[in-house]
């Protein structure tokens, strides 16, 4: 039997494979040791308990089972979680204070520039801006509402949000100058690296704890407004940062690229590197700029491609006048 | 998927497979530079966008004179008659034509070019191995530079140095 707060309860949700259908609602649970675990439940368990568990309320869990945590989904810290069915007793325990609300293990938003993307990762910060709640239609068919945030804290750095579904929908006054707590939110690499909420992301504002009174006296001081830097790069949807923003920024050194043979798959390798510009090449016969096709291709994106035909160079009609040459 | 432009001969450029005719092509940057960090170095592409940002926004003013700079350049290179053009460029190129490997020698040139040797950089790199003439040739292009952030840095310096314990 365990004694925990719930601090987190999902939405319920439905499924329906080639085996079935069916329905379920996972918590998250704290007890007074700051050990946290996940509990789904399943099926008929899922009328039976899913109004009686409320998000922080205290109970005694029992006569669940055990299997591995598929980490994929979650930031829980334990190797395991817990299933259970209508079989499950629970019984509202007495709430001393002794378990925290909430148990966050914060990264600083500097740090997710190195933190591999896919990762569930907990973050507060200052809202910086607020985007429109906009609706879109997934993949799927199914309409959803998004949000834009972004993030600021301490660490002098910035990161776009994306909040989905009710998230979003609170009004924008609450996101006004907000403190938020994120946990178990998404860390994607969207155009560098941007975070977004799951279903089962807990978010809070200006929550009582002591990070919230740090970044609010950061913000106070006025260092808000320095020197950010911004781990999303905005607007810049060039073909280059499309490509990039999909793959994994996996640190590397230069020689690396020879020892490890990178770049022999189909599309190459994408990696990072630390490194000064010793040399810009000032080749005579290969000057540093190409004629690139101003128009938009067929996918409506625009093309760069390079104009290849050698004989294009001799032209003399299309290129500007010339200007004085003395500088 | 691949719109190449070619010169119609009448001052146009004519895009072969749709036909459609350009005045102007746009200009883009393809700056090709050395990588150096502390295991080895490395050429790299880089294309407009990470080229504007190493040669940094106070160069913009001259950017447009830099530009002119470099048509200036081309039109020379490919037989330019501006004599003018010629004195200037006379002392890059050795006698007997451009040659492979000769550098191109200009204060304007220089001062925006050179710029950003010695910064320092996170390069963000699509490394493909590509074959030319039966032949395998590494490239490396700049998809994203990215300011070093010490704070950053430092902390995952700090993580990779637990892990070895």
């Amino acid at each position: 039997m365990i004694k925990a707060r719930v601090t987190n309860r999902s939405d319920i949700r439905t499924w329906s494979n080639d085996r079935g259908e069916g329905k379920l609602f996972s918590v998250d649970l704290l007890d007074e040791h700051g050990t946290e675990i996940r509990a789904t439940f399943f099926r008929d368990a899922v009328d039976k308990f899913h109004p009686l568990v409320e998000p922080e309320g205290v109970y005694y869990f029992s006569n669940g089972k055990l299997k591995i945590a598929n980490k994929k989904f979650t930031s829980i810290k334990n190797d395991y979680e817990v299933t259970f069915d209508d079989r499950a007793h629970i019984e509202r325990a007495q709430d001393a204070g002794a378990i925290a609300k909430q148990h966050f293990d914060f990264v600083p938003i500097a740090r997710l520039a190195t933190v591999a993307p896919d990762t569930t990762v907990d973050i507060i910060g200052l809202v910086k801006e607020i985007g429109e709640v906009v609706s879109i239609t997934t993949k799927a068919g199914r309409e959803v509402e998004k949000r834009d945030l972004t993030l600021v804290d301490d660490s002098m750095a910035s990161i776009a949000l994306t909040l989905w579904g009710e998230k979003a929908k609170q009004p924008s006054d609450t996101f006004e100058n907000a403190i938020i707590a994120l946990k178990g939110a998404k860390l994607g690499d969207y155009n560098g690296r941007s975070m977004s909420t799951y279903g089962s992301t807990t978010m809070l504002f200006n929550p009582e704890i002591a990070e919230t009174t740090r970044v609010r006296t950061w913000a106070d001081s006025g260092a808000a407004s320095g020197n950010i830097t911004a781990l999303t790069e905005r607007g810049s949807a060039g073909a280059g940062s499309t490509a990039a923003a999909s793959k994994v920024d996996l640190r590397k050194t230069i020689s690396s690229i020879h020892d490890e043979g990178l770049g022999r798959g189909d599309k190459g390798d994408i990696i990072t590197v630390k490194a000064h510009i010793t040399f810009v090449a000032k080749n005579v016969e290969r000057p540093p700029w190409y004629p690139a096709n101003p128009d938009a291709d067929e996918t409506g994106r625009k093309t760069f491609k390079k104009v290849r035909d050698a004989h294009v160079l001799h032209s003399t009609s299309a290129w500007p006048t010339p200007l004085c040459f003395c500088s | 998927m691949l719109l190449q432009l070619t010169d119609a001969g009448d001052g146009t450029w004519i895009d072969e497979r749709t036909g459609k005719r350009h005045n102007e092509p746009l200009w883009r940057y393809i700056l090709s530079v050395s990588l150096s960090d502390e295991s080895g170095s490395a050429y790299a592409t880089c294309f407009n966008e990470v080229a504007e940002q190493l040669l940094g926004k106070s160069a913009q003013g001259k950017l447009t004179q830099c530009t002119a700079v470099c048509v200036q350049a081309n039109r020379f290179l490919m037989g330019c008659p501006s004599a003018e053009m010629h004195a200037v460029y006379a002392a890059s190129i050795p006698a007997g034509g451009a040659v492979e490997g000769a550098e191109i020698q200009d204060p304007v040139w220089n001062a925006t070019f050179d710029k950003p040797i010695f910064s320092q950089w996170l390069f963000t790199l699509r490394v493909k191995v590509e074959n030319v003439n039966d032949e395998e040739r590494v490239k490396t292009s700049v998809l994203r530079v990215t300011p070093v952030n010490c704070g950053a840095e430092v902390d995952a310096l700090q993580e990779a140095i637990a892990q070895y314990s």
